[in-house]
């Protein structure tokens, strides 16, 4: 039995292994077949191909500006749902919750494009597609996993009557002011651990952003210009004819992704105290 | 009298589309097709009745775009890539591509139904794309913005709409980009204050395709010439096609059958 779990715990750590010098080796080999102008011109603000321009920063700030902005959008929307499912201790809700992680991301995106695409066009300014429709979508494609992850660090404290709960309940406290006032403070580092992997989830997004941000690679400039993410960059270049420099920058954006991603977990886990 | 003519006509058409069929009879396996999307409807018909005929015959076909068409097979991941442009020198020397035309295509403006602009020139066409046009009052339409969309780099519709209607101009970056002829017309048939354009063959009446220049863009003013946005569509291989990827690009290249595929794709055959 042991020699199983070590050998699973292996795979385990084998494939992300792989991931991660797949990843890095290919972006050390792209960036080998070109020369150092190349390199240092992905660093630059306008990604045009055929004038041998092949900045990825607009992508940078699209996807940090659609994330950030998704996570803004969900917090109160979270913490209200966590709200009602403790003043109502409601299970249909946490099953909802659950139900809500298993829809495929393309629903939401399909969604977003022939409801909110239309909706955001008639009553702002452009084309509807925009940062604010794609961090819209987002917002209720992680409302799931930040409510989740609240949720059940809450619920031991809140449940089992050794802990907490006797001891609220014998100063007079019910059960919102028990949650407003001391659980979310005790669980506040699991809180915000939540906020930190919807994040990281809003950040890889693909086909959301593919679908509803218009895919302009330019610097946005304002909640209602289109944009593109690093995600969609990727998706978008396997179309097209790959040249070195090509690759290099697909290898670059994953490279950027996968940091991102790995960062974010690492802060969460310092986070807890891990 | 009448009725008898129409039943030997019958009795024919089915013999001939039995005789362009009978090319599969022996044939079995896969044949994996990807690459432009203005092919998909082509390919899809054909896979159809090849099918029909001879179930074991698989034929799959994917989108993703000429660039996505010309990697996967040079790569081998599929036995045919298909293209809406030609071949560069290239492509053709360093993968070693064998390629096949099959039809003409247009590439159309096109707006929403309800878009009062019937025509542009293809200046205006010009300014629209690279954003000096910005309102569709300038041109005769409402006073609303212009919404622009354009392909993704890679696609053959694009390169074909830049090079003869733009004349290598610019499409201003802030265009909209979408990645297949349906998703283009799905976008434009959505947005009153859309404009973009796709191949002849997608048109239909969910979207209007403007006239250029007072030139109607129909396939009859492609194949004559007088409309001058038009391309080749074409089919790759990797080298010489095998027994029954040959079969199959002959069945649309050669056959009664395949021409009436073509036709009724929206397309011109070109033989």
């Amino acid at each position: 039995m042991k020699r199983v779990i070590y050998l699973f715990s292996i795979l385990g750590v084998l494939s992300v292994a792989c991931l991660s010098i797949a990843i890095v080796g290919g972006l050390l080999y792209s960036a080998a077949r070109i020369d150092l102008g190349g390199v240092l011109s992905a660093f630059s603000l306008s990604w045009n191909p055929p004038q041998g321009e092949y900045g990825v920063i607009p992508m940078i700030f699209g996807t940090l500006s659609a994330a950030v902005l998704a996570t803004i959008i969900a917090i109160p929307l979270s913490f209200g749902i966590i709200i009602s499912i403790w003043a109502s201790n409601c299970s249909f809700m946490r099953w909802i919750l659950r139900f809500m992680t298993g829809i495929p991301t393309v629903v939401y995106s399909f969604c977003g494009l022939f409801i909110l695409v239309p909706i955001c066009r008639t009553l702002f300014v452009g084309s509807g597609y925009n940062i604010l429709s794609v961090a819209a979508v987002l917002s209720i494609l992680i409302l799931p996993t930040m409510t989740i992850i609240a949720d059940s660090a809450l619920y031991p404290l809140l449940n089992k009557p050794e802990t907490l709960r006797l001891t609220a309940e014998s100063l007079g406290l019910n059960r919102e002011k028990t949650l407003l006032h001391i659980a979310l403070y005790i669980k506040r580092k699991w809180l915000l651990t939540g906020v930190l992997l919807s994040f990281s989830r809003a950040l890889g997004d693909t086909i959301i952003a593919l679908m509803i941000s218009g895919n302009t690679p330019v610097m946005p400039d304002g909640l209602f210009s289109t944009m593109r993410t690093l995600s969609a960059h990727i998706s978008l270049l396997t179309a097209s004819e790959i040249t070195p420099q090509i690759e290099f920058t697909m290898f670059l954006a994953g490279f950027l992704l996968f940091s991102a991603a790995l960062a974010v977990s690492l802060l969460a886990k310092r986070l807890r105290g891990e | 009298m009448k009725k008898f003519l129409v039943v030997i006509s019958m009795l024919f058409a089915a013999q001939a589309f039995a005789a362009d069929l009978a090319s599969f009879d022996k044939l079995s396996g896969t044949v994996q097709i990807a690459g432009g999307t203005a092919h998909i409807p082509v390919m899809q018909a054909a896979a159809k009745n090849i099918s029909a005929h001879n179930d074991k015959i698989v034929i799959t076909v994917a989108g993703g775009g000429s660039g996505a068409g010309v990697k996967m097979v040079a790569d081998g991941l599929v036995q045919i890539g298909n293209t809406g442009r030609a071949l560069k020198d290239s492509e053709i020397k360093e993968f070693g591509l064998q390629t096949f035309p099959f039809a003409i295509d247009g590439v159309a403006v096109i707006v929403h139904p309800e878009n009062p602009v019937k025509n542009l020139t293809t200046a205006q066409v010009i300014d629209i794309f690279n954003g000096k046009i910005t309102n569709w009052k300038e041109i005769g339409g409402k006073d609303t913005g212009i919404d622009l969309y354009t392909r993704e780099d890679g696609s053959g519709t694009r390169e074909v709409f830049v090079d003869i209607l733009l004349k290598k101009g610019a499409i201003l970056p802030r265009a909209i980009i979408v990645n297949s002829n349906g998703a283009m017309k799905t976008a434009v048939s959505r947005n009153a204050r859309g404009i973009g354009y796709v191949g002849i063959g997608s048109i239909d009446n969910t979207v209007k395709a403007t006239d250029i220049d007072g030139i109607t863009p129909t396939q009859e003013n492609a194949s004559s010439g007088v409309y001058k946005v038009t391309r080749l569509l074409y089919m790759n291989t990797k080298g010489a096609p095998e027994k029954l990827t040959k079969a199959f690009i002959e069945y649309i290249t050669d056959s009664a059958d395949g021409k009436k595929i073509i036709v009724e794709a929206g397309y011109i055959p070109l033989k």
